[in-house]
């Protein structure tokens, strides 16, 4: 089991590194694109963002600069060592990512305990007032919630804490008072979505024979709601909120510079808006890899967590389980995934009671 | 008699009679119907069931999908959702189910009255050991505390013939072999030693060999004291398990008798009808042959349309075939077929070194259990999926290969019915699209002719004009099949290949797609190679037949010389696992004791395939 | 994630489940569900009128719509429903209060007609929302469909790439691409579509799976339908519900993403208005003049939220395989 576990590890390790050079050659192609290439703007400075509508010119031979220009930065990248910014020449890449990451993650981790905190028991309850009042105006308000992006909240609060009862700061970052804001305005949305997931995961589990063998054997309903759906529909809970995590943690770029937040998002829009591409080559990889960090760590939990995936893996040699779609922390998180509510990890590669031998063949199954 | 019975529908306006004192169970005029959320109608499921079962006794509870049954028996534990109301009364014990309050009846479900369900996969909650589901529900009844609770636990496992109990407790359950997951279950609702047993199909999900262990074991647990009362569609298993049997049809119960009573004068029409669909396609007609003409399920007129005229009737149905795999008026030549499957973590061997023939306007039936290869051995024939290795030739000529317009055109030639009619249908066209989409794809004929094709075929297969541009959905089971075998039919196809493709339906419409193929294959002169896990039915229809077990053939022969004179003991195994419905219940042999239950024996497929006698093949011992 | 061609097993005839979903198990839904379809009469009825009958009963989801064809038409009749140019400036009159003559939401700081602004960055987020989800659907319809078919090494690929993909958020890919493209309308659309095809195209790929394995797919194969052909008349069809929805819910989503790149400085180049550009504006007039702010929030607002209750609505009527995400 153990040695299983690290040939798993090592193999999705390997996998990890790969998908960090693929997304570091992608980022660095695409930069290259730009007017004026990657060593080209060491000597430019801040552009701004009117004029350039140019196209890219980039001749061969800066193409051939700017990929050596690559591997010196990915050189130094393995190190932590990714030099000096273009905006800031008297700061490094790594030490203003070193800045701003604890300030994201001092928000991030207030806000998915929120989220949590709220999400799990409005949506057990929702599920089980099913079809009643509560679960009609809860599933109404949590869509209505989700409907809208955190800086709108984030803008809504400002607006009325703020600007209307002067209770709160307007921006900036000097102080707890100054957490208040961002940290509910970024668990609104995770937490409509999240409730939405448990309410529907726990109807999926509620639906099961097995709950009514469970009341059948003389459990009340709390009983089996705790020992049995509760403990089935929080399992892959584990999946969602993982990336919710990850996704808060690299920095929600709207709110952090509506609200004057020195976060992750925000050192990520200024490289963008000043063309910094070392800090935008970095402030990227940084992400890339909280993210599979993330992933790799909710996949490990959730095999532990089920019995079920654990034992699949062990036949499939621990491949990786398939994942709800949804699992973008990012704007487009809506479509279609945020609310399609019985996304969750019961999908057709890891439920080890619906491994078939080829979609032909009714009869080669193979039993578990 | 162990039981009595009244039902307000078929006793109309009788007031059903007081309630038996002795009986363990006494249901009175329970009636359950289903508010729609959202404030819609109510739709009445149950109304007005009574029964009784003494002490000891066993009830079958018999009727087709949708009579009732199910809900009837749920309605007496309360687990229904919440939208279902429930009226009547239930005496268990002196109390009243249906009007308890909840924390009396908690106390009477698991500890008083055990449930077994169909499916024990979903019944058992994945994520969590047999261990907390066996004994969870002692402690909460305080019958015994955790470390006697454990013995108690294991105690049953091994009541019900779960080997190594002791290990097997701390396992989950998709550890567990299919029988032994079902075994656990009814472990799980004997482990509070109940007086009466709930079993709501426990066997319609495993193979024939599996439900005998199932069965017999129920007969054992009888021994212990435990009523039961069984729910099922199988006559065969009522007959075989129970002493009592109620028929419910759409939420009434049209007839309450003993099982031999009912069994040998049924009273109602409908039980007539049940018993007499179920003898043609659950049991073994006792004369092993299959001379006898089709009996008529229903479908007035098609008796003419028999097999009366089968081109090869005149051979008679014990016809010897001297060299099975060198005649050349073979239409299917299949030699050596292999079929290998790369699935994670290794390889699985479908279908092993298959030889197989099918001759002009034969029958060929596949019979075999899940896991045999049956269904992939159809895919092959039909060039659905490419085999590893092997030959197979279509008329002569090799059909492997095909490719590209060749193949398409070959495609015209074999046809298939599947299993499930309604996902063998395409969803968004209309009955009459998906007969004439063969046609289309074919390119035959103009939109008007293929349509008027189209509703022919439909004609043919018994659906009226007037339905004919509706969709799939709005159809019954048994339509949609019909419907699907019209579009097997458009191409005219020499060769059609059923896959199981009454064993979605119920008992009753069964009989008629079985008459229907009949008829449409004598009429056109079609050959088939029929795939099936009921004996029954293939010893109705099939000429020739081939069992098949873990991918490979045990056994070959005519139908009549396989159900006549069968040789290898998994084929006899398969026989004797047949539930008959009439003579004594000593045909099926004595139950099997949990010792044996414990042991489940491979089997050995080493052998090579000899002749035994003329056209009859049977795999030797390795 | 199935390349080895193992595959869920369904139980199709479920599929014809109806969108009440509800009971404590499966048999005594069949059962209640059957004793409904008995009473129905029987009348032919296509999947896609079936599915508009269900939403047309959901009355919020259907005023959410009528809502949306709304906004379409104003933004589409902008130029004659605004009495002022967008982009008309009269510094002498900045900063009006709503209710000022001839100008109902008042003016900005450079003194231009606030209603007319609105009118024309509705105008902006729709085209935007619209086409951008367009290009997502496209690349994501052929790629999902492709892989999702063929299977083997093109699906294998295509996994690989949206996993890279997946380590982008797709605000941080847009916003790289509007960085290398530009600003100007065309480049927003296009980062904002690239971006986000990735999921859909997963979506995609997970109904064709699904659909795969359903027996009329054999069934057409048994036939002689070719394999484009089953792909096209067969699949695409029955995939139809799902991406119905998803297209629903990946209008705002576009729509949120251009007014979040504005909001970084990254959105479409003024003079032309858009929501996020405007709320950018608004936001350092706030605590003097928040009207100029609370405009644009609430008509972003609500636009956000009709499409977002029709989008559940297409759901709960069109799209009954609530599960697999694979």
């Amino acid at each position: 089991m153990v040695r299983e576990l690290l040939g798993y590890l090592a193999r999705r390790l390997v996998r990890l590194v790969l998908s960090l050079l693929a997304v570091s050659v992608i980022t660095f192609g695409l930069l290259q694109l730009v007017p004026g290439s990657f060593a080209q703007l060491s000597d430019v400075g801040t552009t701004t963002l009117g004029n350039s509508s140019g196209g890219a010119d980039p001749s061969g031979q800066e193409g051939a600069a700017g990929w050596l220009e690559y591997f010196r930065f990915m050189g130094g990248a393995i190190t932590w060592d990714m030099g000096p910014t273009y905006k800031y020449p008297q700061s490094t890449v790594e030490g203003l990512i070193g800045e701003a990451f604890p300030v994201s993650l001092s928000l991030a981790v207030p806000a998915t305990l929120l989220t949590l905190l709220v999400a799990i028991p409005v949506g057990m309850l929702a599920a089980i007032k099913k079809d009643k009042p509560a679960d009609y105006g809860s599933i109404f308000v949590l869509t209505t919630l989700q409907a809208l992006p955190g800086y709108l909240f984030a803008l809504l609060l400002m607006l009325i804490l703020a600007v209307g009862l002067g209770w709160l700061p307007v921006r900036g970052w000097a102080g707890p008072e100054y957490m208040i804001i961002p940290v509910i305005a970024l668990a609104v949305q995770p937490t409509a979505m999240l409730a939405r997931y448990v309410r529907s995961s726990m109807l999926e589990a509620l639906r099961d024979d097995y709950v009514t063998a469970a009341l059948a054997k003389g459990g009340s309903t709390r009983t089996v709601l705790i020992r049995h759906v509760l403990r089935n529909s929080l399992i892959p809970l584990v999946t969602v909120v993982g990336p919710v995590f990850a996704s808060l943690a690299t920095g929600t770029v709207f709110i952090e510079v509506l609200l004057g937040i020195p976060g992750l998002g925000r050192l990520f829009t200024l490289a963008a808006r000043t063309r910094d591409m070392p800090l935008l080559m970095g402030t990227t990889l940084f992400f890339a890899l909280i993210l599979m960090l993330v992933n790799l760590i909710v996949d490990v939990v959730y095999g532990l967590l089920d019995p079920r995936i654990a034992h699949q893996r062990r036949l499939s040699g621990w491949r990786r389980p398939a994942r709800p779609a949804f699992l973008v922390g990012s704007m487009h998180r809506k479509r279609s995934d945020g609310g399609s509510t019985r996304a969750g990890p019961r999908t057709a590669s890891n439920r080890p009671d619906a491994v078939r031998v080829d979609s032909a063949s009714s009869d080669a199954e193979v039993s578990g | 008699m162990t039981a009595s019975f009244g039902s307000s529908a078929t006793l109309d306006g009788v007031q059903p009679t007081a309630h038996d004192p002795q009986a363990l169970l006494s249901v009175r005029d329970l009636r359950v119907s289903f508010a729609k959320p959202r404030g819609g109608p109510t739709a009445t499921v149950v109304e007005g069931v009574s029964f009784d079962i003494e002490p000891g006794a066993s009830l079958a509870v018999v009727g087709e999908s949708g009579s009732g049954k199910t809900v009837t028996m749920r309605a007496l534990l309360r687990l229904l959702p919440e939208t279902a109301s429930v009226t009547g009364q239930a005496m268990f014990g002196g109390q009243d189910l249906i009007s308890l309050p909840d924390k009396q009846l908690r106390a009477v479900r698991g500890a008083q009255i055990g449930m077994v369900f169909q499916n024990a996969m979903s019944a058992l909650n994945p994520t969590r050991t047999l261990k907390v589901q066996l004994t969870e529900h002692l402690r909460w009844h305080g019958i015994t505390d955790r470390a006697h609770a454990l013995e108690r636990a294991i105690e049953a496992l091994d009541r019900v013939g779960i080997p190594e109990p002791r290990k097997r407790i701390r396992m989950y359950p998709f550890q567990l072999s299919g029988g032994q997951r079902q075994r656990a279950m009814i472990a799980m609702a004997i482990v509070a030693r109940p007086k009466l047993l709930i079993a709501d199909e426990p066997t319609t999900a495993l193979d024939v060999t599996i439900q005998r262990q199932v069965l017999d074991l129920l007969e054992v647990l009888r021994g212990d004291g435990i009523s039961l009362a069984m729910i099922t569609h199988d006559l065969g298993v009522a007959r075989y398990l129970c002493d009592d049997v109620v028929v419910m049809r759409h939420g009434v119960v049209v007839e309450a008798a003993t099982v031999d009573a009912f069994v040998n004068s049924p009273s109602h029409p409908y039980s007539r009808q049940l018993l007499r669909a179920a003898e043609t396609v659950t049991a073994l007609d006792p004369a092993t042959s299959r001379g006898r003409t089709v009996t008529s399920t229903g479908e007035a007129g098609h008796h003419a349309a028999a097999p009366t005229g089968h081109p090869h009737q005149a051979d008679g149905p014990g016809r010897a075939r001297q060299e099975p795999f060198e005649r050349t008026t073979d239409l299917v030549a299949a030699r050596d077929l292999v079929k290998v499957f790369q699935v994670p973590g290794g390889e699985i061997t479908a279908v092993r070194d298959v030889d197989l023939t099918i001759e002009s306007g034969e029958t060929v039936g596949i019979v075999g259990e899940s896991g045999s290869g049956k269904s992939t051995l159809a895919r092959l024939i039909a060039r659905l999926i490419e085999p590893t290795t092997g030959a197979l030739e279509f008329d002569g000529d090799d059909a492997l290969t095909l490719s590209g317009q060749d193949l398409k055109a070959w495609r015209r030639r074999v046809q298939l019915v599947f299993q499930n009619p309604y996902a063998s249908l395409l969803p968004h066209l209309t009955v009459a699209s998906n007969v004439a989409e063969p046609l289309k794809v074919h390119r035959v004929g103009t939109p008007a002719s293929r349509r008027a094709r189209a509703l022919e075929l439909l004609e043919l297969v018994g659906i009226p004009e007037t339905r004919a541009d509706q969709y799939p959905r709005q159809f019954s089971g048994g339509q949609q099949q019909r419907i699907a075998i019209a579009r097997a039919l458009a191409l005219e196809p020499d060769l059609l290949v059923c896959d199981e493709p009454t064993s979605a339906l119920d008992v009753s419409i069964q009989g008629q797609i079985l008459d229907l193929l009949q008829r449409l294959k004598a009429e056109m002169g079609l050959s088939m190679l029929f795939i099936t896990h009921n004996l029954a039915v293939a010893q109705r229809i099939c000429d020739r037949i081939i069992v098949m077990a873990n991918g490979t053939i045990v056994e070959s022969a005519t139908a009549a010389d396989l159900f006549g004179a069968p040789q290898h003991p998994y084929t006899r195994e398969l026989l004797a696992s047949v539930l008959p419905i009439h003579g004594s219940r000593a045909v099926a042999g004595e139950p099997i004791g949990t010792a044996a239950l414990r042991d489940e024996p491979e089997l050995d497929l080493t052998g090579e395939l000899v002749e035994t006698a003329p056209g009859h093949w049977v795999r030797s011992p390795g | 994630m199935n390349p080895s061609g193992v595959q869920d097993r369904h139980e199709p005839g479920s599929r014809t489940v109806d969108a009440d979903h509800d009971g404590p198990t499966p048999t005594v839904r069949r059962l209640a569900r059957r004793q409904r379809s008995d009473a129905a009469a029987p009348r032919a009825q296509s999947e896609l009128s079936r599915g508009w009958t269900r939403f047309k009963r959901n009355r919020l989801a259907f005023a959410s719509l009528a809502f949306v064809v709304v906004l379409v038409v104003v933004a589409a009749a902008a130029p004659l429903l605004a009495p002022h140019s967008y982009s008309e400036q009269d510094l002498l009159n900045g900063l009006l209060p709503p209710l000022s003559e001839g100008h109902l939401l008042g003016t900005d700081q450079l003194g231009r007609d606030v209603f007319s602004r609105l009118l024309y960055s509705l105008r902006t987020a729709l085209i935007i929302g619209f086409t951008a989800e367009l290009v997502a659907l496209v690349i994501a319809l052929v790629i999902g469909l492709w892989a999702g078919w063929l299977g083997g090494r093109a699906e294998s690929a295509l996994m690989s790439f949206t996993d890279v993909m997946y380590a982008f958020p797709s605000y941080l890919f847009s916003v790289l691409l509007v960085v290398v493209m530009g600003r100007s309308p065309l480049s927003i659309i296009l980062a904002i579509g690239i971006a986000g095809w990735v999921t859909q195209a997963r979506l995609v790929r997970a109904q064709v799976l699904k659909i795969k394995t359903f027996e009329y797919i054999e069934a057409s194969r048994s036939i002689g339908t070719g394999g484009f052909a089953i792909a096209v008349r067969h699949i695409l069809p029955n995939a139809a519900g799902p991406l119905l929805v998803t297209t629903s819910f990946g209008i705002p989503g576009a729509i949120i993403a251009e007014s979040g790149l504005a909001l970084v400085g990254l959105g479409v180049a003024p003079p032309t208005p858009s929501w996020g550009g405007m709320i950018v504006d608004g936001y350092t007039f706030v605590l003097s003049h928040p009207y100029l702010i609370i405009a644009p929030l609430v008509l972003f607002g609500l636009t956000m939220l009709a499409f977002t209750w029709m989008g559940d609505g297409l759901r709960d009527a069109f799209d009954s395989s609530e599960e697999d995400h694979a």
